[in-house]
């Protein structure tokens, strides 16, 4: 039985989560006699389709055309329809993004398919699928089971460890029809978001700052940190709602949901809800000018300080080390 | 304009959550449920288009008899009606299941615009929105951060990495609505003196058939015990020597 991953590329490169992804689907196919099948829609995608086969995917069906440089449903549902009427994968996994969300969900509606987002882990024993959640918040893990297939699993970012698994793939081209098919929602406008930094949901390492900045411009602190680690930029809700920094860069149960290597939190007290986005954060440092802070119960290491003495010697101390 | 905004009711963020000892459920005795935070958005925008256009804000919600207590509020906020879809109080995981249930109540009614939540902060995993709308036929856009109507015309602004786009389509929609699209208001005394009156219909339904469930429940891993490396910047250098060691950074 075989398994389709749909991957992503970023600036012609797969994303971390794609790899992620096709890493598992590699393992569950071979484990389950299947192959890996993986599939590509979008612009600038020769570099990324190759290194689908490093991760193991025999075919890799590539959709590229400059109209679909930016994400439109419907037209990338045309060219699933494509696949899907060549392919038959009992399961079609995706990294958890904005755009594959709503793929997901539209195709698993077709069906009446299960459709299970943010997995955190997806094994199959005895032929029973088994996915898990991290539900309430994280406070919670689930484990669900998915009697019925096709299903619809889109993975959390950073929870499959990577793995390189060489295979001869051969690239299939999806004819893409030019004009695309008109739809009934247009894209009206692209607005780009300019940024250097790695995405939140994405990154290894993300600063993160709270109240304990006390004013706007202090942001800046947290952003230098960042950058000498190359580093996402963080934020707790309290400084989202004060309107210091914009809402993409909350993280908690209504911000981001992030798993890194390292989450550093700065002048972040550790409230529930904040905590509820970095659960699975493998490594997290806390600097925090109150010994009592909740934050230090979760941390792996922390430092009691005031973030203004503390972040800038941390700065120094990285580039003594570069 | 008639608009339906589905709602649920789920623990509070800040809840303290057990598992019954056979890990297949939470403890929910003194747990405290309110208004999902996601849905006070879509509440918001639907009370703020009934006041730019006229019409009717129809808040629909599948719960129980335990968490639908906290639905009210919507009453409050300036919905002018609730249907409360009962469920035997066992709980819906199933994204397909919910939004099958909603659906085809939804659909005995006349409509423009269906706003939900983008996800429902307990087990939610955000398909529902999306699973509503292709079962009513109908366009979708998720986790909308702008929203307007001109016209019988929708534009919605959704946040990708690296950029924004905008969409436009006619009505009717189903709109996923994230946070920071608007400021939910607080009701006042007055308002929710009038939500009294307001009417409140439940209906039972039977459980469907779910495509999946969940069919264990454990706490998360715990975290190895931490360490305070010490104060101030004199502890800063044993932390990098420790990040390095261990190849984090
Ligand atoms: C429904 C709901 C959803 C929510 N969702 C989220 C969410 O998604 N994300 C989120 O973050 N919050 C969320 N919250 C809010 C949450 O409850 C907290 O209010 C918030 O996380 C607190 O932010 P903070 O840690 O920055 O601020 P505070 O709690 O005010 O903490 C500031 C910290 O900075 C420290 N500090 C002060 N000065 C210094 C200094 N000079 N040096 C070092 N440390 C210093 C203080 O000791 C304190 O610990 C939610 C709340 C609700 C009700």
């Amino acid at each position: 039985m075989d398994i389709l991953v749909y991957t992503i590329a970023n600036k012609g490169a797969l994303t971390k989560a794609s790899a992620e992804a096709l890493t598992l689907g590699y393992q569950l196919a071979t484990n389950n006699s299947g192959t890996l099948i993986s599939l590509a829609i979008g612009d600038n995608l020769s570099n990324a389709a190759a290194e689908c086969g490093q991760y193991g995917a025999q075919k890799v069906y590539v959709a590229e055309h400059e109209s679909l440089k930016y994400f439109q449903l419907e037209s990338y549902l045309d060219i699933f329809d494509q696949v899907l009427a060549r392919q038959h994968p009992y399961l079609i996994l995706f990294p958890l993004e904005p755009s594959t969300r709503d793929i997901a969900a539209a195709l698993a509606a077709k069906k009446n398919a299960p459709i299970i987002n943010d997995c955190i882990g997806l094994s199959i024993d005895d032929s029973r699928i088994i996915a898990w959640r991290a539900v309430y918040g994280g406070k919670v893990h689930a484990q669900i089971n998915i009697p019925q297939l096709p299903a619809f699993i889109t993975m959390r970012a950073n929870s499959v460890a990577l793995a390189a698994n060489p295979v001869q793939a051969e690239i299939v081209k999806i004819d893409v029809p030019t004009p695309l098919a008109a739809t009934i929602l247009k894209l009206k406008a692209i607005n780009p978001t300019v940024t250097t930094r790695p995405s939140l949901t994405e990154a290894r390492i993300i600063v993160a700052g709270g109240r304990g900045i006390k004013s706007p411009e202090n942001y800046r602190l947290i952003e230098q940190l960042a950058d000498s680690l190359g580093a996402a930029t963080g934020a707790s809700r309290s400084i989202v709602d004060a309107g210091w920094v914009s809402q993409v860069h909350q993280v908690g149960q209504t911000g981001k949901t992030v798993a890194p290597d390292l989450y550093i939190a700065c002048g972040i007290s550790g409230a529930m809800q904040h905590l509820a986005g970095i659960s699975s954060a493998k490594c997290i440092v806390a600097i925090n000018i109150d010994a009592e802070a909740p934050i230090f119960r979760v941390a792996n290491y922390g430092i009691i300080g005031d973030l203004f003495e503390v972040i800038p010697a941390l700065i120094e101390e990285l580039r003594r080390h570069a | 304009m008639n608009i339906f905004v589905c709602i649920k009711s789920v623990p509070v963020s800040d809840a303290i959550i057990k598992i019954t000892p056979d890990c297949q459920h939470i403890e929910r005795t003194n747990l405290k449920y309110d208004l999902n935070p996601y849905d006070e958005y879509a509440i918001e925008a639907a009370v703020q288009l009934k006041e730019q256009f006229g019409g009717n804000v129809l808040a629909i919600s599948l719960t129980d008899e335990i968490a639908s207590v906290s639905l009210r509020r919507v009453l409050a906020m300036g919905a002018d009606k609730l249907i409360q879809l009962m469920l035997p109080a066992v709980g819906l995981n199933d994204s397909q299941a919910v939004a099958q249930l909603l659906a085809q109540e939804i659909r005995q009614n006349p409509f423009d615009l269906i706003l939900l939540g983008k996800q429902a902060i307990d087990t939610g995993s955000e398909a529902v929105g999306p699973l509503i709308a292709r079962l009513l036929d109908l366009p979708f856009i998720t986790a909308v951060t702008n929203l307007s109507v001109q016209e019988q015309t929708v534009i919605a602004t959704k946040e990708f990495d690296g950029y924004q786009a905008v969409y436009e389509g006619p009505l009717p929609v189903v709109i996923t609505t994230e946070k920071g699209l608007n400021k939910p208001r607080y009701p006042s005394l007055k308002d929710i003196m009038l939500a009294k009156k307001k009417e409140i219909i439940s209906k039972n339904v039977a459980l469907p058939q779910e495509t999946c469930q969940i069919i264990h429940l454990q706490p998360p891993p715990t975290r190895p015990a931490g360490r305070i490396l010490g104060e101030g910047p004199a502890a800063v250098p044993e932390l990098v020597r420790i990040l390095k060691e261990a190849g984090t950074i």
